[in-house]
């Protein structure tokens, strides 16, 4: 099963590695790049709360926190934003130890409150600590690269990558151990599973992806400010509709729900304006109404869940 | 060889005394079985031995280790004492075989080895024709034998089981009573908190009786029936005394 789905996903990357010869649009590369990016975050989410059970809604946390690390250690030495990527992912892992520490002392949606809360002072501490962050101001990096080729091929490789880990992860001990977690905790202790520990282990690869996944963020736009990357609507809030919509617990699904949903704002952005949000929101309830499971979770694509 | 040792143990939620100043052992190679009225504190002894509550005083000892301080649950669990809940508490949405699975990881880290003695343990069980259905699907009997499979897969030393018979029809006590014999001839231990009467008098070679957290008695099926505590803390005084 698992060496199934790890060919599937190198066919599919295979595919999608050819895009770019075909499509020279920038507009269209640029949406795939997007698509690209939320599918490392929805996986990364989803490890920790469709496999693990931890569902946080302060996954900013760590895309700030990644993005923030490479800005500051250009800003600050001078260091090129592409060694700061390595660092965004560790520096993230560094600030999910102590979160996770407190936060999973509580359970369910006091821990999803907890991550939304410790997101939320990370988010006021960059925007007031201005000496060091810069503040509102934000940092501004030239980008490498003109073309969107060289970003669309580096954050594709990042989507395989964190595919490729989670299947491995979901066939091993520990996929194993974080589906007890998540389906009685209680249980799981009684089965002799270190609890907390493995918790802390889905929560710290979660935040390695979701960092890399900041810095990437930040030497592809150029720019970053606190209410961009720490941003619980367009970063937390979105990372979980992402994963609910592709299926949560599925290895496919966060995929397949970076593509719906940054497809359809795309399409719905262009189309219809200002009534954006609105119509997006409808076609939310609608896909959460009629495909409970997520997309992914519909016939065919459906996984040991 | 004693393989548990209880001494003195007390547990206090609050004013209330769930278990007072009990003194147990189990040894090895037997079954204990554990019988009271309802709250008499027998399960809040499990709780307590696999560190579920912290002990309020007195000290429990496994293998001759102390065990009542500084130890978490799943420690507790990894030295070699398996556990099933009064209430089944099966992984829901995962196969019968990855339940087992998932506890046999306790042992090994490779997905063969942990597959193999999870399909090991389903055989022991008589369990192996279900290993495919949903947890989420089996009834109580079978939920019953999930909780034993699973706890056996963690080889545990001593088995604590919580009521493994209650709830289940004539012949499907039948089966339990034999799985345990199984179990206790493999060479693991078994304490088993019970109240079906029929099967704790037949499967055990020792009983304690717990009363008000305290203990009452505890020897042989025979001594412990004709015991007039025992009676009376079943049935009440006027029986004890005719």
């Amino acid at each position: 099963m698992s060496r199934k789905d790890i060919y599937l996903a190198v066919g599919v990357f295979a595919v999608a590695f050819l895009v770019p010869v075909f499509l020279k649009d920038s507009y269209f590369r640029h949406v795939l790049i997007m698509v690209f990016l939320w599918t490392v975050l929805g996986v990364a989410w989803n490890l920790l709360a469709g496999y693990t059970g931890q569902v946080s809604f302060g996954h900013a946390s760590f895309f700030g926190v990644g993005a923030y690390a490479s800005g500051l250690l250009f800003s600050h030495l001078g260091l090129s934003p592409w060694w700061g990527m390595a660092a965004g992912g560790l520096v993230a892992v560094v600030f999910a130890v102590p979160m996770g520490l407190v936060c999973f002392r509580l359970r369910g949606p006091y821990f999803a409150l907890s991550m939304l809360a410790l997101s939320e002072v990370l988010r006021l501490v960059a925007t007031n600590w201005v000496g060091f962050t810069n503040g509102m101001v934000g940092i501004l990096v030239i980008p490498t690269f003109r073309s969107k080729v060289p970003y669309y091929y580096i954050v594709g490789v990042m989507a395989l990558v964190s595919v490729v880990v989670v299947i491995r992860i979901a066939g091993s001990k520990l996929g194993y151990w974080f589906l007890a977690i998540r389906e009685d905790q209680d249980a799981a202790e009684a089965m002799g599973i270190p609890t907390t520990k493995f918790k802390l282990f889905s929560l710290c690869i979660s935040a390695f992806f979701t960092g890399v996944a900041g810095s990437f963020y930040l030497n592809y736009m150029g720019f970053i400010d606190p209410s961009i990357v720490f941003s619980l609507p367009d970063i937390s809030i979105m990372v979980i509709l992402v994963a609910i919509i592709g299926g949560v617990g599925t290895v496919w699904g966060p995929a397949l729900g970076a593509v719906v949903i940054v497809v359809l704002s795309e399409i719905v952005r262009n189309t219809i304006g200002e009534a954006h949000l609105l119509v997006m929101g409808l076609l939310v309830v609608a896909i959460i109404m009629f495909l409970p499971r997520g997309v992914g979770g519909w016939r065919f694509l459906r996984q040991r869940a | 060889m004693e393989v548990l040792e209880a001494k003195g143990i007390t547990k206090n939620f609050g004013g209330l005394a769930a278990v007072r100043d009990l003194d147990f052992s189990v040894t090895r190679g037997e079954i204990l079985g554990v019988i009271g009225p309802n709250g008499a504190g027998k399960t809040t002894v499990f709780n307590l031995i696999t560190r579920v509550y912290p002990l309020t005083a007195g000290q429990i000892f496994f293998r001759g280790k102390r065990i009542s301080e500084g130890l978490s649950t799943h420690r507790v669990i990894e030295l070699g004492i398996g556990r099933t809940f009064q209430k089944t508490r099966p992984l829901a949405r995962l196969s019968v075989l990855d339940n087992v699975m998932t506890s046999a990881f306790l042992r090994t880290n490779s997905r063969e080895c942990a597959e193999e003695e999870a399909l090991r343990v389903l055989e022991f069980t008589n369990f192996v024709d279900r290993k495919d259905l949903l947890a989420s699907s089996l009834n109580v009997a079978a939920r019953k034998r999930l909780e034993i499979a699973r706890a056996l897969a963690t080889k545990p030393e001593l088995l604590l089981l919580d009521e493994v018979a209650a709830g289940l029809n004539p012949r499907e006590v039948q089966e339990v009573t034999e799985l345990i014999s199984r179990i206790r001839d493999s060479g693991v231990t078994v304490m088993a908190i019970e109240h079906v009467m029929k099967f704790i008098m037949s499967v055990s070679d020792r009983i304690l009786v717990m009363h008000h957290g305290a203990k009452i008695a505890c020897g042989t099926p025979r001594e412990v029936a004709s015991s007039p505590q025992v009676i009376d803390a079943y049935l009440g005084e006027d029986y004890a005394e005719g």
